[in-house]
């Protein structure tokens, strides 16, 4: 396993690039792997300790109102940011639909990480310690008109269906939420209707299929139509993969009635759990 | 010393250093959920055995082989797996826990783990040394030792580690056989011992079938038509390795599984049939949890590139280029018996399933773990052909250099600052190495951005065990939800870890209602859990949250009753 080059030439002057060439796959191994030495030594470096979690955590309570939000970025340190910080939280604000109706965002982010909820948002507040980043943002909320989340008991279910919709704490697209739970029968349509909403300038809403379990057991999607008097505004399909899906449509200002339309699709589609969250918005 | 004495030492060295290592190091790691199952069969495997061992009158009939063995469901008697390491477990656990009393249960229980892994960094070394050189061997050993994720494995009751080992003692069985007329004994014995072990072994057909046509092929004569020449090549290649392949191997199964000593062709069926239609479980992998076909095709390559240590990884590219580039030159890489192609066909065929997209890819790396050896020997390969180049390229640029300096120089930069990294990383990493990603993925953090896999089977519960000792009440039983690590509570109980007064509350919605304190383990999958215990206990606060290098692994919630006092 002789060299194939010598590094000097016969009269004697270094050839640097033959020598490099000759160093080289050496030198790179050498460095891989002083790097990983350097790295398993700077682990803890990157970590937030004790004392800096409860910087930030003061910080948090001393400066926030009861109507503000709080998020963790990346989204793996929330278990950590709520161990500090769960004080100041509601199980609905963990299992929020969005993050709108807040009129601030306290975001805390690990080396410089930022969640989406403070995407195109303006900080006025800005504290770091450590590897931590407390950022203040304040948002104008919007005005919620009708709440049919919250007023899920005034909604009139029909069709098809396991049990009743309920509103439930769920799992959709591995992230908590709370949501009106419907159950319809495979390949069947169930509806809730909801009469005399105060509508605003639009309806805003969030569907998706709760319980992990179920979504890998039953790969069938889930459906859910928008109706407001009478018309269909807007479908949105809810797949094992597709998360916490958004719609949003334009209504008219003024009193309506609003119906849900909710199908399991397909003969296979049994115990699909559609999930969903709407606000009718100013 | 005369030198073959020398190197005996050495590789008993490797194996006393390594066993003992994994020995006292597993001591920290929690016990997986598998691990009770083996467990627990182990223990009625070994009780079998002892009783067929002692004449008791009755042992080998077909009722009493169901009862310990098997039984009408797929998983009765654990008859999914076979037997060989857990009636190992059994056995130990047995001696070295219940007779002897020199270690706690769960060790004894994981004793035969560790010291088959040891066995498995002796054999590389005498495999290496044998092919190419000392330096070679100690590197491509101690490299197989110090990966965070094969330590971990281990360090288990499980099958994961034996089975790289008895897959890598079948290589170098078949290697030798190519060369000795009895070898195929040998071939046969370590093929068995692998297919009792764990079922990916069906699979060494495939690694030494093309190697063998390979090998025929290149020995076959010059003249005659081509049957002849095929013939005589075959002739000269020890054709009974086919013999203990396809015979010995089988035989020496069948002896080991007392299950398949009656209807062996349906307990056969229905052993490797529940593997082909094997339940999907999730597994997070960049960022999407994954629970059906079609998988990824890259998951064995990239799970591969981020959890062996970086300069590991580096070396092994490097000496897999060199053994391709000298063979395309035509030169003579790897000797007689094409070891390198040999090593080369392992890892293809231990990868090759998950680039498929149909097989499961739960577990990660230990479900491809044969192809481990192959990656570390390359390394090793790799170190001493760069540390010769260095060598060569240094004493000719500056040839009045200290010879020494200049010939040891290179090599021992190399050893120590590869070896050095990665044993570091194995230390660093444990007893959490499955949180661990290596400098690439930028470590247990940049795992957690990647979605990449945290952890399995509940094992890190055992780190919060300290911190839910503090709620034991003497007048009162505080019942815990223990989630994935419900089956290993009562073993933590038996080893002292746990006190008295804190028992598992039950499952699911019913057990975290009965329960005061509740242990959520972390991976994507098992969100659910948090918010089951938030509905629970009314808030979304842990009191306790266990972390590896600030990467969450389990949440601890404790009611506000017991927090107040």
């Amino acid at each position: 396993m002789a060299a194939d080059v010598p590094a000097s030439d016969t009269d004697g002057t270094l050839d640097i690039v033959r020598l490099a060439k000759g160093l080289a796959p050496a030198l790179l191994t050498v460095l891989a792997a002083v790097y990983s030495l350097v790295a398993v030594c700077r682990a803890d470096s990157s970590t937030a300790t004790e004392a800096e979690w409860g910087a930030i955590a003061e910080s948090v309570r001393k400066g926030r109102t009861p109507d503000e939000l709080i998020v963790f970025a990346p989204p793996w340190i929330d278990p950590l940011g709520r161990q500090y910080l769960g004080d100041q939280m509601t199980i609905a604000m963990a299992a929020r639909m969005d993050s709108a109706r807040y009129s601030g965002i306290w975001e805390i982010g690990l080396n410089g990480e930022r969640a989406p909820e403070t995407k195109g948002l303006a900080s006025d507040k800005i504290e770091h310690a450590g590897p931590l980043t407390l950022r203040h943002y304040p948002q104008v909320p919007a005005i919620v008109t009708y709440d049919f989340t919250a007023q899920w008991r005034s909604g009139k279910a029909s069709g098809p269906m396991q049990g009743r919709p309920n509103l439930s704490l769920e799992e959709v697209g591995f992230e908590p939420h709370q949501c009106i739970k419907v159950v319809p029968r495979p390949d069947q349509t169930a509806v809730v209707a909801f009469s005399q909403v105060a509508l605003g300038s639009k309806i805003v809403g969030f569907v998706g299929l709760a319980d992990i379990f179920t979504r890998r057991d039953i790969r069938a999607p889930g459906k859910l139509a928008l109706h407001v008097n009478g018309e269909r505004l807007t479908t949105v399909v809810a797949g094992i993969n597709s998360g916490w899906k958004r719609f949003e449509v334009a209504t008219k200002a003024g009193i309506g009635d609003v119906e849900f339309h909710l199908t399991a699709v397909g003969p296979k589609a049994r115990d699909r759990r559609i999930c969903f969250a709407a606000e009718a918005r100013k | 010393m005369r030198e073959s004495w020398r190197n005996r030492v050495i590789g008993i060295l490797l194996f006393v250093f390594a066993s003992g290592l994994v020995i006292s190091s597993q001591r920290d790691q929690g016990i997986a959920r598998d691990e009770i199952v083996y467990m627990n069969y182990g223990t009625r495997y070994a009780d079998w055995w002892i009783d067929l061992a002692t004449g008791k009158s009755g042992t080998t009939h077909k009722d009493t082989i169901t009862k310990h063995f098997g039984g009408k469901r797929p998983t009765d008697g654990n008859r999914e797996h076979p037997p060989l390491m857990k009636t190992l477990f059994g056995l130990s656990e047995r001696l070295l826990h219940d007779e002897l009393g020199w270690t706690s249960q769960t060790t004894g229980y994981r004793v035969p783990t560790a010291l088959v892994n040891g066995l498995l960094v002796c054999l590389v070394f005498f495999f290496v040394l044998g092919i190419w050189g000392r330096t070679a061997a100690i590197s491509s050993a101690l490299l197989v030792l110090f990966l965070p994720r094969a330590f971990f494995h281990a360090g288990l009751a499980s099958f994961d580690a034996p089975v790289v080992t008895f897959w890598f003692a079948s290589l170098f069985a078949y290697y030798r056989a190519l060369r000795t007329r009895w070898g195929f004994l040998w071939l046969g014995l370590c093929c068995g011992l692998t297919l009792a072990t764990k079922h990916n072994a069906i699979m060494l057909p495939a690694v030494f079938l093309p190697h063998y046509a390979y090998f025929v092929w290149r020995k076959q004569s010059s003249e005659g038509p081509r049957w002849r020449r095929l013939w005589d090549g075959l002739a000269q290649s020890r054709p009974q390795v086919l013999l203990g392949l396809f015979a010995v191997a089988p035989l020496v199964l069948i002896a080991i599984w007392p299950w398949l000593w009656f209807d062996t062709i349906t307990h056969l069926r229905d052993w490797i049939g529940f593997h082909l239609g094997h339940v999907h479980y999730n597994f997070e992998y960049l960022g999407t949890n994954w629970n059906a076909p079609p998988f990824p095709w890259h998951v064995a390559l990239v799970t591969t590139l981020f959890t062996v240590p970086l300069a590991t990884l580096v070396a092994a590219l490097t000496g897999f280029v060199m053994i391709v580039v000298r063979f395309r030159r035509g030169e003579r890489a790897d000797g007689d018996g094409c070891p390198a192609l040999l090593l080369f066909l392992s890892a293809g065929v231990a990868m090759g399933p998950f680039l498929l997209r149909t097989t499961p890819i739960f577990g990660a790396e230990k479900h491809w773990a044969p192809a481990i050896p192959s990656l570390c020997i390359f390394a090793g390969l790799g170190l001493v052909w760069m540390a010769n180049q260095a060598r060569d390229s240094l004493i000719v640029a500056w040839p009045k250099w200290h010879r020494g300096v200049l010939r040891y120089g290179p090599i021992a930069l190399l050893l120590t600052t590869t070896i050095g990294a990665a044993w570091s990383e194995t230390l660093h990493a444990h007893p959490y190495s499955l949180t661990h990603y290596n400098a690439l993925a930028g470590g247990a953090p940049g795992g957690a951005s990647l979605g990449m896999n945290r952890q399995f089977w509940g094992y890190s519960a055992r780190g919060v065990l300290p911190f839910i000792n503090k709620f034991r009440r003497s007048d009162v039983s505080v019942p815990v939800y223990t989630h994935d690590a419900s089956p290993a509570w009562g073993h933590y109980k038996a080893e002292g870890l746990l006190g008295d007064g804190l028992p598992d509350a039950g499952h699911e919605k019913a057990g975290i209602r009965k329960s005061k304190i509740a242990i959520v383990v972390h991976e994507k999958h098992f969100a659910r859990h948090d918010i089951l215990v938030w509905e629970a206990y009314k808030k979304v606060q842990p009191s306790f949250v266990l972390q590896f290098d600030g990467v969450p692994i389990v949440s601890v919630y404790v009611r506000d009753e017991l927090l107040d006092k």
